[in-house]
């Protein structure tokens, strides 16, 4: 997604103003005229500041020339890369949320499978890949170094 | 403890079957992901580093510098190969190594890139060793006022020196700072920007964080542009001996091998800026002074003998802030740095004295795994036909598994994965709109060390900012901080001067 920077800029702004009311909060040092709210007001500054040149640089820029939409998504968005990016969302989200009650290997062979499939792998590849992966790293992570990754289901069966 | 017993020690925890087969593994992890063209050296450090965080600290070490070594070198094979540079530090001289393969001398552009960067990385090894301990001789008198500025000086470096558009490179550094100051404070022990969440109060984990930006964010680009990916371009072929003919480029060029090698680990040590801009200079500088610069891009071999010994030496020239200071070198170090943290050695000169053998061992690591690169990356040539047909649509979700589980290992919750969602979409975005991304990451690494100097110097001297001028190398660094800031201030007045002339009807 292609924001132009006028809109970055601003949004900038908008995270430095932020920053600020939350530093604002924090309790002073004690006897002293700075403490922990001191760098993140800088920073925050530095954000406003810098999101306020960008703001003026492409005002500026479009003064010359016609600067075209304010937000564009990517061409590779439109073109059907919109599945492929919420299929890797939806299997990052799926791990969060779903794993500790399914497990690892379930949901992310399912996850992985249906990536494979909107990346338009055949079937028998996607599912032998999926399930591949998934044992692998299993096997990799909770085996041979020992994290715990959520065994969900598999405490029935193992 | 005298010198000869330091190494003796030190080659004792090197040369240990558990640690060679470790940089063995990596060696051949890291040719593999920098091979493939859109998975980077530093993605290949980032994936590595849940699998180190388990190991001890040699091995650990020995992994990283092992497959970022490898990967930058493996970056030129897909180069030359496909024309699509493997890594972005082997981006500037990928014309002429395609060319040079069109024309029949495939096995020479390779093999010119392999021993060049082997004698590149000898050279960064060199300056490290002799340098990095008497700077650090240097540094066991620096105060917090020094480190402040020696901060300052790295995180200015990553705006002007290391970006195109300084600007956009310092609201990067700014969030990277500002994502820095997330959990308690340090000083006073406030929790900051928590948001309430328990899990936030350590901050934000910092491997979770790399493995979003650096690999999370490179899969979700590869998935989107994969509808649009171009049928790949015939593969030249690569009979007969790899470095035949090898000898003589390297036989005519003494001056370029030199030059690029002192650039890349000049570079290399600057804060902020790695591989991919020493390759860059090198290259230019080679072009302008040499006497047939119209070859170059055409297939000439000159730039390629510069840029190759640069990037390669560039990874050694990166550890010595690294090792010296805790200030990265580039983002690879940045990671280094972390995982020395974790392992409960601050990097820093007093490490050189209370630890010396493990500082021994990784210079022993580093020698070994440049010289190991050649027979690697000779078997990572030869085998760069099979190895490149593996196409991106199996890869990438291979990748993201990684990250997801690698995430999860370093905070043994789903917290991991969170945090490396957050930042792998927010490095994605920012990237996207034209932010470069290594910024971030120099502010998340130096952004406590840079407010911990700055609280202990201010608390030190009652809050009187002259004091951070009262020593002699501590006014020296600041200057050049101070330096550093108004020539860029005064470029970009200059710069809108122009403009604002140019715009100006006549």
């Amino acid at each position: 997604m292609k924001l132009t920077d006028a809109l970055s800029g601003v949004l900038l702004m908008l995270l430095g103003l932020f920053m600020l009311w939350q530093a604002a909060q924090f309790p002073s040092f004690g006897g002293q005229p700075y403490g922990a709210a001191l760098l993140p007001s800088i920073l925050a500054a530095g954000l406003i500041l810098g999101g306020t040149l960008l703001v003026l640089r492409d005002v500026m820029a479009r003064r010359h020339a016609d600067g075209g939409a304010w937000l564009h998504l990517v061409p590779d968005l439109r073109a059907g890369g919109m599945p492929a990016l919420l299929a890797v969302l939806g299997n990052i989200l799926a791990q969060i949320w779903l794993a500790p009650w399914l497990g690892f290997i379930p949901v992310s062979a399912a996850g992985l499978l249906v990536l494979f499939l909107v990346l338009r792998l055949r079937l028998w590849a996607a599912a032998a890949l999926a399930v591949g992966t998934s044992f692998a790293c299993w096997w990799l992570f909770a085996g041979l170094l020992r994290v715990p990754l959520p065994r969900g289901l598999l405490d029935r069966v193992l | 403890m005298n010198f000869a017993d330091v190494l003796f020690q030190a080659a004792a925890l090197v040369f240990e079957p558990r640690v060679l087969i470790t940089a063995l593994l990596a060696g051949a992890f890291g040719m593999f992901v920098g091979a493939m063209p859109g998975l980077t050296a530093t993605m290949a450090t980032a994936l590595l580093v849940p699998m180190t965080f388990f190991m001890e600290p040699i091995p650990a070490l020995a992994a990283i510098v092992s497959a970022s070594g490898m990967a930058i070198f493996a970056g030129d094979i897909p180069g030359a190969l496909l024309r699509i540079p493997g890594t972005p530090a082997s981006a500037a001289y990928v014309e002429d190594s395609y060319r040079l393969s069109m024309k029949g001398k495939l096995n020479l552009a390779l093999g010119t890139n392999l021993l060049v960067s082997c004698i590149g990385g000898l050279f960064g090894v060199a300056v490290l060793i002799a340098a990095a301990p008497l700077l650090a001789e240097f540094a066991l008198r620096f105060t917090s006022y020094e480190y402040f500025w020696l901060a300052a000086l790295g995180l200015s470096c990553a705006i002007f020196i290391a970006s195109a558009d300084p600007l956009k490179a310092g609201i990067a550094l700014l969030i990277g700072l500002a994502l820095a100051t997330v959990g308690l404070d340090p000083t006073t022990g406030v929790p900051r920007f928590t948001l309430g969440q328990v899990d936030l109060m350590a901050g934000v984990e910092f491997i979770p964080a790399m493995i979003g930006l650096f690999a999370l964010a490179e899969v979700l680009r590869g998935v989107i542009r994969l509808n649009r990916s171009i049928p790949p371009a015939p593969m030249p072929r690569n009979d007969g001996p790899l470095f035949r003919g090898v000898g003589g480029v390297i036989r005519h060029h003494p001056k370029n091998i030199a030059r690029g090698s002192l650039m890349g680990t000049l570079i290399g040590a600057l804060p902020g800026a790695g591989a991919d801009i020493a390759a860059w200079m090198a290259y230019a500088v080679s072009k302008r002074s040499s006497k047939t610069p119209e070859k170059y891009g055409e297939g000439h071999v000159e730039g390629l003998v510069d840029a190759s010994a640069a990037n390669n030496a560039a990874v050694g020239g990166a550890w010595i802030p690294a090792l010296v200071f805790g200030i990265p070198g580039d983002s690879v170090t940045a990671i280094v740095i972390g995982v020395l943290y974790m392992k409960g050695l601050n990097p820093g000169p007093t490490v050189f004295i209370q630890n010396p053998q493990l500082i021994y061992a990784v210079f022993m690591i580093f020698i070994l795994t440049t010289l190991m690169m050649v027979p690697l990356g000779w078997a990572a040539v030869k085998a760069a036909r099979q190895v490149l047909r593996v196409p991106p649509r199996v890869l990438l979700p291979i990748v993201l598994s990684f990250c997801i589980v690698g995430s999860f290992a370093m905070t043994n919750s789903v917290f991991g994965i969170v945090i490396m969602l957050a930042i792998g979409l927010l490095g994605w975005l920012l990237e996207e709109n034209g932010f470069p991304v290594a910024p971030i990451i120099l502010g998340l690494v130096l952004g406590p060390m840079f407010e911990r100097m700055f609280m202990t110097s201010m608390i030190k001297s009652g809050g009187e900012l002259g004091a951070f001028f009262d020593r002699p190398i501590a006014a020296a660094l600041g200057i050049c901080v101070l330096l550093i800031w108004s020539l860029a201030l005064m470029g970009a007045l200059r710069r809108l001067r122009t403009r604002r002339a140019s715009v100006r009807p006549t």
